[in-house]
């Protein structure tokens, strides 16, 4: 199954065997082995949630997402019952053309399979206003690469949003690609209403009781938690955003219908 | 200019002590990283995060050879390749071996405290290859030419003006002294290698044994670049930065970034599993995790597995006393300043001579073991170590002999009698006003070339005790408030804590 060489078997098989050793030897007396050990290796039999998760409405946990992820810079928008995913969409391209101290924005949208964000007719009606949807099929090919490096707006859905902290959680998976929020310097969030948690831990305890953890964790090879735009405070303790990641991040929450 | 951290222990510590604005940079970097850090703490319900997160760590620490053969299996099965290294030098060969076996050229990476304790760049550039650190802190610290002096802000020593000129410099960018745009011209400089690398290279966080899952924090999103954009991806773990659960993992990832920066959440926790299926459109196609020993073993051998919990958030340094007058480079030429890396680095050299020193630069205040997240002991541990250290003869033979006597004396009731005779008798022979010796004779003068010393009190404790319970009224204050009793007693203090 592995392709790992010979050249560094060889280095490595005994190398795990002296060190497993080595750490069974010393963990036999762990009196030698700790100075002030507190716990005597005892746990308790559960973890207390970090920040306070109410269980609330999903309509109120969509409003304290939207009140976090403000707070870290990012920016929301909770649909009423008569405004459309892809209005919200659109208005919000607009309002980037406008404000943003970048120019060159072309007319693509580096995005999710539309058939997995479920939204009637994104393509449709974008495309209606000459926008287009792009999705990378195989980003290890230049050319595919290259396009997608130039694209300014990605556009995901949510494997789940944590309201707590303004916390989403991305999978990647078929159709779902990693570079969409990733390289565009903005990253636009479709988050339907029923995948809000109050917590992190809300939603792990959640995947856990539905025996889901190993499809979301292994299964998609990679699960980012993402909390707002990527920020840096290196030069200077100044706040940046977009050191490499999007310098937005707008949450677009709606209701499932 | 950073200062020597080849020096010796005693220049380097003057030299950083000279380096006014790094002093103040620091201070004020490491005061502002407090501040936020306490208030992020406060927020919550620190006391039983602190218990479970000790607890999680301290749990994995003991278990350490069943949850790493635990997340080998649940790694390979995920389709990683897991390699072991005993040392720094044989982790660089199977790296470099990956590397030769896929003709790589450019790798990036992201930062990582364990790839700067084997000096894994140096090593993969001798082979030609070119290391690109893509933290903004470590691009900028790699274009100077500089170790990093800090693991959360690696570049704190450096001021706004600095770094514009060294991108001025190195970069071409126009003077600028904002920020913002210092910070878009390292994005677009550093985007061009994202895309072309053949490698990404990084730490660990947290290495979670039941699912096979490589945890990294970052801000920036380089650590979710490195480990999704080339084809081939390795990670190197330290053996201690395995966990049980998916859920310690959440709530370490919490603890770190709260206690690093003071935020609730870290911008990117990036949860690797293992490489992409056929139908996914990005993610490395190979994965390769080299679990490094490279001294931890020894760390516990010698009974220091306490030091083992540590998760690297730096909160240790932003409060200690010491860290913030000094900086991260008066520690020497180290991956781990501070008052854990005081511990850490002595224990894990091979040469003990490298940080030897570094356990005595220490006021043992405390103020480190209230802010690490995981109840990590550290003024206790530094104590031990200096026991240690004078045990095994490393420390200087002159302040071991003194240590000892006076030890000797204390253990004596009479030989201490008498010596507070002696020590008040010198004290009203030396004359003079002053309640300090500011320069005493050779080879004491050691001592008073880099602090002065509070004079004896003439008059001996017992005696001025026995005066009081003569007399109760005639003396105001109580013995022990006398200025010159008061610091007697405080060297008893430090050498019996």
């Amino acid at each position: 199954m592995t392709s790992r060489t010979e050249a560094t078997q060889i280095l490595s098989d005994p190398a795990r065997k002296e060190i497993l050793e080595k750490l069974t030897r010393n963990l036999e007396t762990p009196e030698n082995t700790f100075k002030v050990p507190e716990t005597m290796g005892v746990r308790s039999p559960h973890l207390t949630p970090v920040t306070e998760g109410p269980r609330t409405s999903p309509e109120n946990l969509a409003i304290l997402f939207g009140r976090q992820l403000d707070s870290i810079s990012g920016s929301h928008r909770i649909l009423l019952e008569n405004e459309t995913v892809t209005e919200a969409i659109l208005e919000h391209i607009d309002h980037l053309r406008k404000d943003s101290r970048d120019l060159g924005f072309t007319n693509n949208i580096l995005s999710w399979d539309p058939r997995i964000l479920e939204i009637p007719d994104l393509s449709d009606t974008l495309s209606q206003q000459n926008i287009e949807l792009v999705v990378p099929e195989d980003l290890h090919s230049s050319e595919c690469r290259d396009s997608a490096a130039n694209i300014r707006i990605g556009l995901t859905g949510v494997e789940a949003a944590m309201a707590s902290t303004g916390t989403v959680s991305l999978s990647n998976g078929p159709g779902m690609n990693r570079a969409a929020s990733l390289l565009p310097l903005h990253h636009i969030l479709l988050i339907a209403q029923d995948r809000l948690y109050s917590n992190v831990e809300a939603w792990f305890e959640a995947l856990r009781e539905q025996n889901r953890l190993e499809e979301v964790l292994c299964d998609r090879s990679q699960l980012s938690l993402v909390t707002g735009p990527s920020k840096s405070a290196d030069i200077g303790l100044t706040l940046t955003l977009g050191v490499h990641g999007p310098r937005t991040v707008h949450a677009i929450i709606y209701k499932n219908t | 200019m950073p200062i020597n951290i080849d020096a010796p222990y005693k220049p380097r510590i003057r030299e950083a002590l000279a380096d006014l604005s790094v002093r103040k940079a620091v201070d004020r970097a490491m005061g502002q990283l407090a501040e936020r850090r306490e208030k992020a703490v406060d927020a919550i319900d620190n006391k039983s995060m602190r218990n479970e997160a000790r607890e999680i760590r301290e749990q994995a620490i003991r278990d350490l050879p069943v949850l790493l053969t635990e997340l080998e299996t649940n790694l390979i099965r995920n389709g990683c390749d897991v390699h072991w290294a005993r040392t720094g030098g044989e982790a660089n060969r199977i790296l470099n071996t990956i590397a030769q076996n896929h003709g790589v050229r450019t790798a990036i990476k992201s930062k990582s405290m364990v790839t700067e304790e084997i000096h894994l760049n140096d090593s993969l550039e001798e082979i030609g290859v070119k290391v690109v650190e893509t933290d903004l802190g470590e691009y900028i610290i790699q274009l100077a030419e500089e170790p990093p002096s800090h693991i959360v802000a690696p570049v704190v020593h450096k001021g706004v003006k600095d770094i514009s000129e060294l991108f001025q410099e190195e970069l071409g960018m126009e003077p600028t002294m904002d920020p913002a745009i210092m910070c878009d011209t390292a994005r677009k400089e550093l985007r061009k290698h994202f895309l072309v690398a053949d490698m990404g290279i990084s730490g660990c966080n947290f290495a979670i044994a039941e699912t096979g899952t490589l945890c990294i924090i970052t801000n920036e999103g380089n650590g979710r670049m490195v480990s999704s954009l080339p084809p081939v991806y390795v990670v190197v773990a330290g053996i201690e930065k395995v966990v049980p659960r998916v859920e310690d993992a959440i709530l370490l990832w919490q603890a770190a970034t709260r206690n690093a920066t003071g935020q609730d959440a870290s911008v990117y926790f990036s949860m690797t599993s293992g490489p992409k299926k056929d139908d996914h459109a990005d993610g490395p196609t190979e994965i390769h995790v080299i679990l490094v020993d490279n001294g931890r073993t020894k760390v516990m051998e010698k009974g220091y597995a306490d030091a083992l919990m540590c998760i690297r958030c730096g909160a240790c340094m932003d409060v200690c006393p010491v860290y913030r007058e000094i900086g991260g480079h008066a520690y020497g030429r180290t991956a781990y300043p501070g008052p854990i890396g005081s511990i850490l680095t002595p224990l894990m050299n091979e040469n003990i001579d490298i940080g030897k020193d570094l356990p005595f630069a220490s006021s043992l205040c405390g103020a480190c073991r209230d802010a690490c997240p995981v109840k990590i002991d550290l003024p206790r541990l530094l104590l031990e170590l200096r026991n240690d250290l004078s045990e095994e003869k490393i420390v200087d033979p002159l302040q071991n002999l003194l240590v000892r006597s006076f030890t000797q004396i204390l253990k004596h009731p009479k030989c201490y009698l008498v010596g507070t005779k002696v020590a008040g008798l010198v004290s009203k022979l030396s004359g003079g006003a002053s309640q300090t010796f500011s320069k005493l004779p050779s080879p004491f003068n050691r001592w008073t070339k880099s602090r002065v010393l509070q004079k004896p009190s003439p008059h001996t404790f017992r005696k001025i005790w026995k005066e009081s319970q003569k007399n109760p009224q005639a003396s105001k204050h109580s013995p022990l408030e006398t200025p010159s009793t008061t610091g007697a007693h405080q060297s008893d203090q430090d050498i019996h804590q």
